[in-house]
């Protein structure tokens, strides 16, 4: 099964994997320490005189964090300040770093990881501004989709009494979210792994309609590396959330949750990485570029007769 | 329209009357006045959600002065258009939860009738008020003080799709303020009677009801009072139901409820559930059950034999959190997760009110304090000692957590000062001044009080008050006059100022300084002859010339030196509240100090190790101070909080940008 290799070399991604995931990690990392070091100052000059705000250190203190908004309203402001720059800054790193980490996983010379990654940020960084705009609307889909999807579950199980009724749709909806944001995400993804792997001889808007029209001819396998990947994610939030998170109650804990919650950030961007990987090495197993189907080509690409191994990765990249 | 003739309605009550067995006796001795009685016949069509009734109403006149008139609620009616008082206070939105305008209702009545010698008198209807929930009569015959009047009403009701109380959702029923229903007459003040607001509850006088429905077969009917009789009709029932000493009487029908059944201490618990909160059951029977114990314990045993729980259907919640005599109105929900104990807070709630409304009967248009804000210290007393008082309402929630006092505080600093406790309940600046003052601040004011008098005094204190309150209706002056007379004090000059004021109060540290002890100059009395103080210390002088190396090795050892230390407390706001002082030194030793309040400060010296901290209120006996973050001072606060809640919102914006890598 080639999805099930591609995935494999994703996983086993080698030095340039293991690159890309330390700088997607150490980037939002740093962003978010800058980001929040001027609400520190503030708290720290407004809580350190008070022996009241201990209450606030193990989560409680909800009635202390009201005084904090009605009494100094400027503490919010100044502290949160530099947050939208934050993301904004945020924005063209995770730009380069993930055009680098395309670049380095389409590369062949994984010797140099290092210089790989820049060759790909230079080349594919302005391209995948792209993407952005995509984004920008597909965030709008799914913000808006499942705000009405909420709005019609509500209005659906609105004096439901069978559970499985109400859970049955909540499943129903919750699913068919999913499968139309992974279409989405994994048409991106594919379009920019076809860039990625086409050199210059393929536009970038091209490479975006052959990616999704490559998706969609493999729907269950490319639907299901998008959805595997973004299960990884989900629990690792669902863990810092809910599990790690608590940690923060009980002071002895603390520090132990905390670094919990970091090795979840980490686990995150190795799985970004390694979703990044899955999905140059899936696409490249079908080597379509050397053939060049037209857009929407059928789908006798997937003929067994068509099927051409799956390059396997240099040995040196799958020491991680 | 079809009315029907005055004869065929007293035809049918009478005939009701004449065939009825009799109803239970549930009390031998009246507990209350039983001056406003009602016998009910009510039959639902569950496919319009409408109603018809006949209805009987026996009413005696308790006051001094004649009744010439009567004035009636018609509650629905706050659901009949958009000129409703209801309508136009709330803009079509109650609490959360929005009207659905295409399902609007009313209550109409068509035909009413005063019974004098035995004849029915048809009475004109006049709406006297700015709507149609209050209608007034010229009453046949005036009701002298000590007299009865019998009147007998054919009424109709159409019900809204529930947003506030009361109407339908789907086969879902909940009748709240139902039925054509007197005001309270009050001599020569005339009827109390107001118009349904979108902040007001009710007032009404204390009677028997005998309410007999009839419902689809197949629907389970949950209503106050006890059932006594059950009549199968074709694919209809009749269900009886009787109660005394009580107020009002609510009751729900639906074909889905999940009944389950319960008995403690002789008091039986039915719960209605819906069928997807099957699961949370456990949680309500325990909530009644530890609210029956706490509530009997503090004030008086339950006296009623039954408590019913309704749960109303998902999109129904416009319904819950209500209470009626022994029929409550919970709000449990399958999405919100369980470290979040609504469910226990709101049934333990409106179980309490079972005593703040249901018994001290207190006027819920005008000083809803009275119920609410009682009511509500009550229920952070059950949570705080159920759960712990700083997780009684969130308890682990993704690592944070809250506690009742908590909440009613955040709700109250946001609008400490625009209006009183004590205001008619639609006279509020907004819904949250409303919220704030008749649930909040009441909290925090029975708390602060509770600091002053210490708990076992404050227990007997209000247990004075509940005793004389119960089958009465309480004013906010009762409670000073009765709470002073239980305490042996005039409450009155720390509480009125609580309650008629907007008057807040703020402790805080203002100054510590701690110096080193003067060395002492002139002449030393201490000797004989004296001598100047200089020579008597030479040896002490000596050791300081030596310089900055000395003076170092004296400040690793700070507990050897003494100091001179002041403290000063500072009190803001117009409030007066006694409160205490915790002042601890380096040595770590601490001393408790209290002040009375009066004046704007207080100082406090001392002769002796440094001062380490000073915490005014330690034991959040104050909850009332506005800012409770100033109310302390460390020499070295280790930053811990501050860390700790950077770290909590950096983990938020850290996840938050590298969830948008997943997009890029
Ligand atoms: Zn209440």
């Amino acid at each position: 099964m080639r999805w099930m290799s591609s995935v494999k070399n994703g996983f086993l991604c080698g030095r340039g994997g293991a690159l890309s995931a330390a700088l997607f990690y150490l980037e939002a990392f740093l962003l978010s320490s800058m980001a929040l070091a001027p609400l520190g100052a503030g708290l720290h000059r407004v809580l350190d005189g008070s022996p009241e705000a201990l209450s606030l250190a193990s989560g409680g203190g909800a009635d202390l964090l009201g005084e904090l908004a009605f009494n100094q309203p400027g503490l919010w402001a100044a502290g949160f300040g530099l947050l939208p720059w934050t993301i904004l800054l945020h924005v063209v790193f995770a730009l380069v770093l993930t055009a680098g980490t395309y670049g380095l996983a389409a590369s062949d010379e994984p010797r140099h990881p290092w210089g790989d990654f820049w060759k790909g940020a230079l080349r594919l960084t302005l391209p995948f501004a792209g993407v952005l705009a995509l984004n920008v609307a597909g965030w709008g889909a799914v913000t808006v989709v499942p705000a009405m999807a909420l709005m019609g579950v509500a209005k659906a199980v609105e004096g439901s009494t069978s559970s499985a009724a109400v859970w049955g749709l909540v499943a129903g909806w919750g699913s068919a979210l999913l499968i139309m944001a992974a279409l989405f995400k994994g048409s991106l993804g594919f379009g920019q792994a076809r860039y990625t792997l086409s050199g210059k001889e393929e536009g970038f808007g091209r490479s975006l309609l052959n990616g999704t029209a490559f998706s969609l001819r493999r729907v269950v396998p490319a639907a299901g590396i998008t959805l595997l990947f973004g299960a990884g994610r989900f629990l690792a939030f669902w863990g810092l959330y809910w599990v790690l998170a608590p940690g923060f109650a009980t002071g002895g804990r603390a520090l132990a949750s905390m670094v919990l919650q970091q090795g979840a950030f980490l686990a995150a961007a190795y799985l970004r990485a390694a979703e990044i990987r899955a999905q140059v090495s899936y696409m490249r197993s079908w080597d379509e570029l050397a053939r060049r189907p037209a857009v929407g080509a059928p789908a006798d690409s997937q003929a067994p007769g068509a099927l051409q191994p799956a390059p396997a990765l240099d040995s040196s990249d799958t020491l991680l | 329209m079809r009315t029907r003739s005055l004869a065929a309605v007293l035809g049918a009550v009478l005939a009701t009357a004449a065939a009825a067995q009799s109803p239970p006796v549930l009390f031998q001795t009246p507990m209350s006045p039983r001056n406003a009685n009602y016998a009910i016949d009510a039959s639902l069509d569950p496919v319009k959600h409408a109603l018809k009734g006949d209805e009987r109403i026996r009413w005696r006149n308790i006051q001094q002065a004649p009744a010439t008139d009567a004035w009636f609620h018609l509650y629905l009616n706050a659901f009949v258009n958009s000129q409703s008082v209801f309508m136009k206070e709330s803009g079509g939105q109650h609490r959360q939860f929005q009207f659905d305008d295409k399902s609007w209702g009313y209550c109409r009545v068509t035909a009413i009738a005063q019974i004098v010698e035995g004849k029915a008198v048809p009475l004109k209807q006049t709406f006297p008020r700015e709507d149609s929930t209050v209608m007034r009569v010229e009453l046949a015959a005036p009701v002298p003080p000590g007299g009865e009047a019998q009147f007998v009403i054919a009424f109709e009701d159409q019900l809204p799709k529930v947003f506030a109380r009361a109407g339908y959702l789907g086969s879902f029923h909940m009748m709240g303020q139902w039925f054509p229903k007197l005001g309270v007459f009050q001599g020569d003040r005339g009827w109390n009677c107001h118009e349904y607001h979108l902040n007001s509850e009710f007032f009404s006088d204390f009677g028997v009801y005998d309410v007999a429905v009839t419902v689809p077969k197949a629907y389970v009917v949950g209503a106050t009072g006890v059932l006594w009789k059950e009549a199968d009709k074709g694919d209809t029932k009749t269900l009886s139901f009787h109660a005394e000493d009580v107020h009002d009487f609510a009751w729900t029908a639906s074909p889905n409820f999940v009944v389950a059944e319960e008995t403690w201490n002789k008091v039986k618990i039915r719960v209605l559930m819906q069928p997807i909160n099957r699961g949370d059951i456990p949680r309500y029977m325990a909530s009644v059950k530890r609210a029956l114990d706490d509530f009997g314990r503090w004030l008086w045993p339950y006296p009623y034999s039954q408590i019913t729980v309704v749960d109303p259907p998902l999109g129904g919640e416009g319904a819950g959190g209500m209470e009626y005599p022994t029929l409550i109105t919970a709000d449990a929900n399958p999405f919100i997760p369980r470290s979040v104990l609504f469910p226990e807070m709101v049934t333990v709630h409106e179980f309490g009110h079972q005593y703040w409304y249901g018994m001290s009967a207190n006027n819920e248009f005008e000083e809803a304090w009275l119920d609410e804000g009682i009511n509500s210290y009550y229920e952070t007393r059950v949570m705080d000692e159920w759960f712990s008082p700083n997780r009684s309402i969130v308890d682990g929630f993704a690592g944070w957590r809250m506690g009742d006092v908590a909440m009613q505080r955040l709700s109250y600093i946001g609008v400490p000062g625009l209006d009183p406790i004590v205001l008619p309940s639609w006279k509020y600046v907004s819904n949250g001044a409303y919220n704030a003052m008749s649930y909040a601040k009441p909290v925090l004011v029975l708390k602060t009080l509770e600091g002053v008098l210490g708990r076992p005094k404050m227990d007997e204190v209000m247990k004075a008050f509940f005793m004389k309150a119960k089958f009465t209706h309480p004013t906010t002056e009762d409670f000073l006059r009765i709470t002073s007379e239980a305490a042996g004090r005039d409450l009155s000059p720390l509480l009125r100022p609580m309650l008629y004021g907007t008057g807040t109060v703020d402790f805080k540290v203002a100054r510590v300084t701690s110096l080193p002890e003067e060395t002492l100059k002139g002449y030393d009395m201490s000797v004989s002859p004296p001598r100047l103080a200089e020579k008597a210390r030479t040896a002490d002088q000596a050791r300081e010339s030596k310089g900055k190396d000395k003076a170092k090795e004296e400040d690793r050892r700070p507990a050897n030196r003494l100091f001179d230390s002041s403290v000063v407390i500072q009190r803001e706001g117009e409030l007066v509240v006694p409160v205490e002082v915790l002042v601890a030194f380096e040595d770590g030793t601490s001393k408790r100090e209290t002040w009375d309040g009066q004046g704007r400060y207080t100082a406090f010296s001392y002769h002796g190790p440094k001062v380490a901290k000073v915490v005014v209120d330690p034991d959040g006996k104050v909850p009332l101070d506005l800012r409770r973050l100033n109310n302390g001072w460390v020499k070295e606060g280790g930053g811990l909080p501050a860390r700790a809640l950077k770290a909590r919102l950096r983990t938020v914006v850290q996840g938050l940008l590298v969830m948008l890598f997943n997009w890029m």
